[in-house]
């Protein structure tokens, strides 16, 4: 109720914006080293990675939006309009990303990291799978070196030095996955961010407290949830420290979950331990490990 | 039958949701009187807005949320009344001057923070089918409170609903008691949204007065009807979002909703009897 529809903040924005750009002056062209503005925390990370040296990677979003129901500030209009490089994750995530940057007059190259992967259910979460992640990357290289040629030495080796990182975490989850015993690897979740994790290292998603980001669940659906809960004595909820746990410990407390644990999922958070897209995923894992055992 | 009724308390956050609904529904909803006779119809959407600056406020300075909301809430209250006694306003008026007011500052304060982790809209606005055994207890201490202040100030209350003026008049503290209603219907709405969230609160605290409205005009029957009103929609609306899967507050508000359109025809069929039987005579 308090949330401004997009469509009606965005020409409030846009005027605002309009007003504070620099008049006359494209700042997409002025000199210096290439901007590249990402969507999410999570892609700037590994776009930071990519760029490192060469280039300066900003994230839109500030740490713990929410990028299923963001809403963007005239600030970002103003720094949409001096990127010279967008990267998006796409698979329908940013709905509110193609009428700012029309706001901002963008005339930036986009890149869309999901372009190529198989999106299912619609569930945009593709990035916490590390596989997918070095796809992403890949993405991101081409992009900044179409845009900056002269750095694409540099953006080659910062790339395939990540690749070999994300390899590396990739297979460290499996090995800490394989500790949890089969029977136990069923979880619930916030909302329906661990698809593509749990599908690539073997976990189940039982259910999700918010099918639909910002959606209020009926009882019925919570009543779901306490059944299957009950029946496959799942051992842990997971709930996102962005949110109110409420809902999570009601459903906890009623289907007898005996672990309640926080995962980040959407953004980095502000620890060092979660400060980056590797050392999150790394962070969450151990979480769900010792949650689930 | 039976089972279908019964089926839901097998969940004991269905048990704190029916709990819940009979201490909150109720107590929104016999308060919803003085809100509907005072022409307050839009406090609950005004100090549910207020008091997110104060949770802005308190997560800025590290200080307990509820406190911050709580503390801006009654600030708030207590400015709408200033505004309408000296700003010559009516307190629709006084209300949509202050709630915008400390809404926007709010978010302005928010939009300032470009490193919030929490979602704090979130935590403020609470659901019904969440609900902590410590929000039940708090519930119930709220509860007791407003009840003991409405008992205590009965006739007060009743006499400055119906006609300030001839309150005035008749020498009846009215400051003290417009004030001492604002600050425990802030309190109300603040503790109540925590609970169950805003758009129940809002609803409660009007349309099932609105409706006992249509049907009686004595203030002690209108109080038991709102009140029936509002713990009837409660209950059989969580039910019916048991059953059919939408979302509990929403189908709440819908129950009385209807309930409200009820009794407005009940209303109008009663009084074209009574007419109609008065020119007979």
């Amino acid at each position: 109720m308090l949330r401004l529809p997009a469509s009606f903040a965005l020409p409030c924005i846009a005027l605002v914006a309009a007003l504070a750009l620099p008049a006359g002056g494209d700042a997409a062209a002025a000199p210096g080293p290439l901007r590249v503005l990402t969507t999410t925390t999570l892609l700037a990370s590994l776009a930071g990675d990519v760029a490192r040296g060469r280039a300066v990677v900003t994230s839109l979003m500030p740490v713990g939006a929410s990028p299923e129901t963001y809403e963007p500030v005239p600030q970002d209009i103003v720094h949409a309009h001096a990127a010279g490089l967008i990267v998006e994750n796409g698979a329908g995530l940013e709905a509110w990303l193609a009428p700012m940057l029309r706001s901002a007059a963008s005339r930036a190259p986009i890149v869309n990291c999901s372009d190529g992967l198989t999106i299912i259910d619609a569930n945009p979460h593709l990035w916490l799978d590390p596989q997918f992640a070095r796809h992403y990357v890949v993405a991101m290289r081409d992009g900044m070196i179409a845009a900056d040629p002269a750095g694409a030495a540099i953006y080659r080796a910062n790339a395939a030095a990540l690749d070999v990182r994300l390899a590396g975490l990739s297979a460290r989850i499996r090995a800490q996955i394989a500790t949890i015993p089969l029977a136990n690897r069923n979880m619930i979740v916030f909302h329906n961010a661990w698809f593509y994790y749990n599908r690539r290292f073997g976990l189940r998603t039982l259910g999700a407290i918010e099918d639909v980001p910002g959606s209020e669940p009926s009882a019925k659906h919570i009543v779901q949830l306490i059944d299957a809960a009950r029946a496959a004595h799942v051992r842990a909820i997971f709930a996102e420290p962005e949110y109110s746990p409420k809902l999570v410990n009601s459903v906890a407390r009623s289907a007898g979950i005996p672990n309640v644990a926080v995962l980040y999922d959407d953004s980095v958070g502000t620890s060092p331990q979660t400060r980056d897209y590797v050392s999150m995923l790394e962070t969450d894992t151990a979480t769900i490990v010792s949650a689930l055992k | 039958m039976l089972d279908a009724l019964t089926a839901p308390f097998q969940y004991d956050f269905m048990q704190r949701a029916f709990v819940t609904a009979l201490l909150v529904g109720g107590l929104c909803s016999t308060l919803g009187v003085y809100v509907v006779l005072r022409k307050l119809s839009f406090i609950g959407d005004g100090v549910a807005h207020a008091s997110f600056a104060g949770i802005v406020i308190a997560y800025i300075r590290g200080l307990n949320f509820e406190f911050g909301a709580a503390v801006v809430a009654v600030l708030t209250a207590l400015g709408i009344g200033y505004i309408y006694r000296r700003g010559r306003v009516s307190l629709d008026t006084a209300i949509g001057v202050l709630f915008t007011g400390v809404f926007a500052l709010g978010v302005f304060l928010m939009s300032r923070v470009r490193t919030s982790t929490v979602d704090l809209q979130d935590f403020l606005f609470g659901n019904i089918l969440g609900v902590g055994p410590s929000d039940l207890w708090i519930d119930c201490g709220l509860a007791a409170v407003v009840a003991g202040a409405v008992a205590w100030n009965y006739r007060s209350l009743l006499f400055t609903a119906f006609d300030p003026t001839v309150a005035r008049a008749s020498g009846l503290p009215v400051v003290f008691i417009d004030n001492m209603l604002l600050v425990l219907l802030a309190l109300t709405i603040v503790i109540s949204l925590e609970s169950i969230g805003i758009i129940l609160v809002a609803a409660l605290l009007v349309t099932p007065a609105a409706a006992a409205a249509q049907v009686t005009r004595r203030f002690v029957p209108m109080m038991l009807t709102s009140t029936a009103i509002g713990i009837g929609s409660c209950i059989s609306g969580l039910y019916i979002s048991y059953y059919a899967g939408a979302a509990s507050g929403a189908t709440i508000v819908l129950v009385a909703t209807a309930a409200f359109f009820v009794l407005l025809g009940v209303g109008q069929y009663r009084r074209r009897i009574f007419s109609s039987q008065a020119s007979a005579r």
